[in-house]
């Protein structure tokens, strides 16, 4: 994990910023643009999925999964979910059953990190280490993202008001750690931990 | 009694959370207690390193002394006997030049072998002290006149064994490296103890070795005599320094006591 991945955080970083600064202005302006959520969930794939690429052995395979979980998202959001909605906007809306699905691919990605801290080079303070903050980062925030959209879902059809609810606490709190935990990966320099 | 949405989500969020704080300090506290198991390991190693290289120098110190006991008291006495019969020859009245000059090589062939034997087991530092051993080693080099080599040292404390004969037998190693190969025609060596450490200097106007260079020869086959340098200050936890200032070269040995 050298300098290029470094910078595939820095653009997850800006993405998410971006992304969030977004969804503050329309919400304030009181409109509502939901699709902006279901892209950068894609880019989000396509980031992650980047940054733990070198730990596998055939990366094309890692990235073909990428790829393929990406047009699965895509496909879902698109066409099948309108069969189960009256209205049509709604395809546009947030995919949240596929986006579990991310969020589990990215659990298992920082178990398989940890793994491959355990089992690679040893370091003498692994919490110098930066790679060890982003496991950290994505297992809290992929862990309680990935409950909540499972059954965000029901909730969002059952009873709206809990669901807003739940998206400003749990979602909001579970967002701003994971902003923490990544800043605090990205402030450790480059060879502060030797092996 | 059924859970509502909102206590599904709560709980669910909270155990998924749990269960990942629960990873975190798994991985925290497993890579602590390998690194402090590695940490146990080298310290271990260190200690048998240690021991191997005090083992090494003990058995060499022995072999040392054995061969100049040998020298001394064989070698020597035998060589003394011819002397005697040379001698008695001469008396005799069998003078020719052969006898004469056997004798005088027998002189030399004598001198020699006490010199080796003396340089071996150096019964002076037993006797005497770190101090008077390494004065009495210098006066050798400067009676020749090819070198000057001036001794000054500050009060020494009471030095164990083990380390006034590693340093002199480090000095000797590294003013006989200087006689060899730095072409120096003056000297000085003055030796100290501070905050519990004891410190060599051997400073010369001839060419010096570098930190370096000194760290390329112990990698190679041959340089036994700067390999057992590094082997001694290894076993007593010393260090070696090689410094260059005004034309002049200077090695310290620095040893805690």
């Amino acid at each position: 994990m050298g300098r290029k991945d470094k910078m595939l955080l820095w653009w997850y970083a800006l993405a998410a910023f971006l992304f969030d600064i977004t969804a503050m202005i329309a919400k304030t302006m009181g409109h509502r643009i939901p699709w902006t959520g279901n892209v950068f969930m894609i880019l989000e794939l396509f980031l992650i999925s980047s940054y733990y690429t070198p730990l596998f052995r055939n990366k094309r395979n890692a990235i073909l999964l990428s790829i393929l979980l990406a047009m699965f998202f895509i496909a879902h959001t698109l066409y099948i979910r309108p069969f189960n909605t009256a209205i049509p906007l709604e395809r546009f809306r947030l995919n949240l059953t596929a986006g579990a699905l991310f969020y589990l691919l990215y659990i298992i990605l920082a178990m398989v990190g940890f793994y491959k801290l355990l089992t690679g080079p040893l370091l003498d303070n692994i919490l110098q280490s930066r790679f060890f903050w982003v496991n950290v980062t994505f297992l809290i925030y992929a862990s309680g993202v990935f409950f909540m959209f499972m059954f965000a879902e029901r909730i969002r059809t059952q009873d709206i008001a809990l669901g807003a609810m739940l998206w400003s606490t749990v979602f909001c709190g579970l967002n701003i750690t994971k902003n923490i935990l990544l800043a605090k990966a990205l402030s450790i320099k480059d060879g502060t931990v030797k092996p | 009694m059924e859970l509502s949405n909102l206590s599904i989500v709560l709980l669910g969020v909270g155990a998924m959370l749990s269960l990942s704080t629960g990873i975190i300090l798994f991985v925290v506290m497993y890579q602590r207690r390998v690194v402090s198991h590695k940490h146990e390991l080298a310290i271990i190693q260190l200690q048998k390193e240690k021991e191997l290289s005090e083992a090494t120098i003990r058995a060499e110190e022995e072999e040392r002394s054995r061969i100049a006991a040998e020298l001394h008291d064989d070698v020597g006495a035998t060589l003394s006997s011819v002397r005697l019969y040379l001698r008695n020859a001469n008396k005799e009245g069998v003078v020719n030049d052969a006898v004469t000059l056997s004798q005088e090589l027998l002189d030399e062939s004598i001198g020699k072998v006490r010199a080796i034997s003396h340089r071996l087991q150096p019964t002076m530092l037993q006797h005497l002290g770190l101090q008077k051993a390494l004065q009495s080693f210098f006066d050798v080099f400067t009676k020749t006149g090819a070198i000057n080599i001036r001794y000054t040292s500050d009060a020494l404390p009471p030095l164990n064994d083990a380390i006034a004969l590693a340093v002199y037998r480090i000095v000797q190693e590294l003013v006989n490296n200087m006689m060899k190969y730095a072409s120096a025609s003056i000297a000085n060596v003055h030796t100290l103890a501070h905050n519990n450490m004891l410190q060599v200097r051997i400073s010369h106007n001839g060419e010096g070795i570098t930190e370096d260079s000194f760290n390329e020869y112990l990698e190679k086959k041959n340089a036994s005599g700067l390999k057992n340098i590094a082997t001694r200050l290894k076993a007593l936890s010393g260090t070696i320094e090689f410094a260059n200032t005004d034309n002049q070269y200077h090695t310290i040995i620095r040893i805690p006591l």
